[in-house]
């Protein structure tokens, strides 16, 4: 019987910190710190947390006085990443030039939609109350949930999966084709479900009018540790932050962030099914993509769902129809096994999205309400009809307009400068200015999208969160659940066993990891501290204090 | 009150201060509330489609800057 599949979102969050003045600079670093700062004022109560990443030593699951031997990081390599674990069993802190929100573990998708709704929450709230200071220096601070800057660069939104140690070892070492047989042609036709949709491409890539998905552009290697340069589709990152004879954490690098709660319910919820099947030596069919980089690729880009990825051991097949077999395989297993009512309600969600995108070409359209890239296909597909245009049209002239963009060196585009070079590429010079307006105006939009402002006047809100309030988003958790997973963490993970400590002891606790904390009883005598090592993710008590009854 | 004998699980009898997310689960469409979304969703979209690009778009009174503007500045949003 496999392992719960426990499950965690951190998303890096865009932040723009842009002078209100033509030409004046921008400090996305300073920001960053500034917007994660304000959690001391108006998120749940956290504690200071150093050197995150670092492991606690092995010992039992429990207290220990800082006086007893063994406990302590394993590492000393305090990376001075200062940032918060946080009283609602998260963690947030600036990565590089970015805020981060890491969720706290949750066992269910909807718990899991909720923790990640309530990240947004606690984004805004801090953004809100950094802003005015960022006002008054003549700058605007704006958040975006999204994965790319459209110029080239992107930032994550990595998924941690709870696996047994014994298939973690089958992936890395026993059984590694299973990585390119099942994990891969999983994760990437997953984008179906998955992705946030994008505005062109990037990163010299085929050009495209609109992806399904911000990220295939900037994968370019098939396993590694890294995932900020040559980023692997398979993420080779052991830390386990747990009982590492039991469990391990597969760090999955391929997903979107998502705003549509449907997307990131699906997300979650079918790759917790897939890590299950796997785990259950469920999957017996070999479906290795030929070459998984472009795979992806061609699976963001086509817009019909009818391209044939080649398959290594010949054939092809559509990236639905290898969904459809994962699917397939997951029905088999509910029909001989008692699964939970939450993941019967995923399968049957799963099934009913795919069997509505293999309904012929507009058969999407039925579900721009519930995929983020459906929402926003939708919207930018009316934007560009009453502009008589199309996607064709736009992907046809990006290479241009790249070109256009690097001779301009960041000066304002002229039509002229489109235009002259509008012969060289084989376009009408007459459509230029059009053309123009069309590529900032999608941008615009694409980003617009993503902007975590949420009024509550409309003028103050970004497209998506205008959507929702106008009702043309589905929802499957409301403010009040999102409400609650702001102060307090899910209850059937460790991570409630985190939130209990944390909320009361607050800044006593000087020192806190994902799977254990340090509480100094007068700070800074540490001798008098207390050590709680959480090696379990799965076991949400609260390890009983040895002393309590002396 | 020591700190050995604060850390412990709520005592019996107290309300935990952790409850479960009890929203209800999606359902696969057609269901009234998808079809009232997506009426929602197309009325949205073609209420942007008919905004003039470089005019009074919801995007100048959101971000106060034009599109080109804010393309240029996208490389803020990653940190670059």
């Amino acid at each position: 019987m496999s392992v719960p599949k426990a499950v965690g979102i951190e998303t890096e969050y865009g932040i723009v910190a842009a002078s209100l003045a033509p030409g004046g600079g921008n400090e996305p670093v300073a920001a960053a710190h500034a917007v994660v700062e304000q959690i001391r004022h108006c998120g749940p109560v956290g504690a200071p947390q150093r050197t995150m990443g670092a492991a606690l030593a092995p010992w039992p699951a429990g207290w220990r006085t800082a006086t007893e031997t063994a406990p302590g990081p394993e590492s000393d390599r305090a990376s001075n990443d200062d940032g918060w674990m946080l009283a609602n069993g998260a963690r947030l802190y600036v990565d590089h030039a970015h805020p981060e929100y890491c969720t706290p573990e949750c066992l269910s998708p909807r718990e899991a939609v909720a923790a990640d709704k309530a990240g947004e929450v606690i984004l805004e709230r801090c953004r809100q109350a950094a802003e005015p200071a960022w006002r008054a220096r003549g700058r605007r601070l704006l958040l975006y949930k999204n994965n790319s800057d459209h110029k080239g660069n992107s930032y994550g939104c990595h998924e941690n999966y709870l696996l047994s140690a014994e298939l973690y070892d089958d992936l890395l070492e026993r059984r590694r084709a299973l990585v390119a047989e099942q994990v891969l042609p999983f994760l990437i036709t997953r984008t179906l479900l998955s992705g946030a949709g994008k505005v062109g491409s990037e990163n010299a890539t085929t050009p495209a009018g609109f992806q399904l998905a911000q990220r295939p552009d900037f994968f370019e290697t098939i396993t590694g540790l890294q995932t900020t340069y040559r980023r692997p589709l398979f993420n080779l990152r052991d830390e386990a932050h747990a009982d590492r004879a039991r469990y391990r954490r597969l760090h999955v690098i391929v997903g979107d962030a998502n705003l549509a709660e449907f997307s990131t319910w699906l997300k979650v919820g079918t790759a917790q099914w897939f890590f299950r099947l796997l785990e259950d030596d469920w999957l017996t069919q070999r479906l290795e993509l030929a070459d998984p980089l472009r795979a992806w690729q061609t699976v963001s880009r086509d817009l019909s769902f009818t391209a044939r990825l080649p398959l290594a051991q010949g054939g092809a097949a559509t990236a639905l129809e290898i969904q459809q077999r994962f699917c397939s395989a997951a029905r088999q297993y509910c029909a001989s096994q008692t699964v939970e009512a939450e993941a019967k309600a995923v399968l049957d969600c799963w099934e009913a999205t795919l069997t509505t995108l293999a309904a012929g070409a507009t058969g999407w359209r039925r579900l721009a309400s519930r995929l983020d890239w459906a929402i926003k296909r939708n919207l930018l597909e009316k934007y560009l009809a009453a502009r008589q245009s199309s996607w064709q049209e736009v992907s046809a002239w990006q290479p241009l307009m790249e070109t256009a963009l690097a001779r301009a060196g960041g000066a304002p585009l002229t039509t002229e400068a489109i235009s002259q070079l509008a012969e060289e590429y084989g376009l009408p010079s007459a459509a230029s200015e059009r053309q123009r307006q069309l590529f900032f105006g999608l941008r615009r939009l694409d980003w617009e999208y993503h902007d975590l402002r949420r009024g509550p006047a409309e003028d103050e809100m970004g497209l998506f969160y205008r959507m929702q309030q106008r009702g043309a988003v589905e929802r499957l958790v409301g403010d009040e659940d999102v409400a609650r997973r702001v102060t307090a963490p899910p209850a059937d993970t460790r991570a409630r066993a985190r939130g209990l400590v944390l909320q009361r002891f607050g800044e006593t606790v000087t020192w806190a990891d994902w799977s254990g904390m340090y509480i100094a009883s007068a700070p800074p005598a540490a001798s008098h501290g207390w050590w709680l090592h959480l090696p379990d993710p799965l076991d949400s008590a609260l390890p009983k204090n040895p002393l309590e009854n002396t | 009150m020591t700190i050995q004998k604060r850390i412990t699980e709520p005592r019996s009898g107290k309300k935990p201060p952790i409850e479960e997310v009890r929203a209800p689960l999606f359902a696969p469409p057609p269901t009234a509330a998808a079809e009232a979304s997506l009426a929602a969703a197309d009325d949205f979209a073609q209420e942007i489609a008919s905004e003039q690009v470089g005019g009074s778009v919801a995007h100048q009174r959101v971000n106060q800057i034009d599109d080109e503007r804010l393309y240029n500045e996208g490389d803020q949003i990653s940190g670059q």
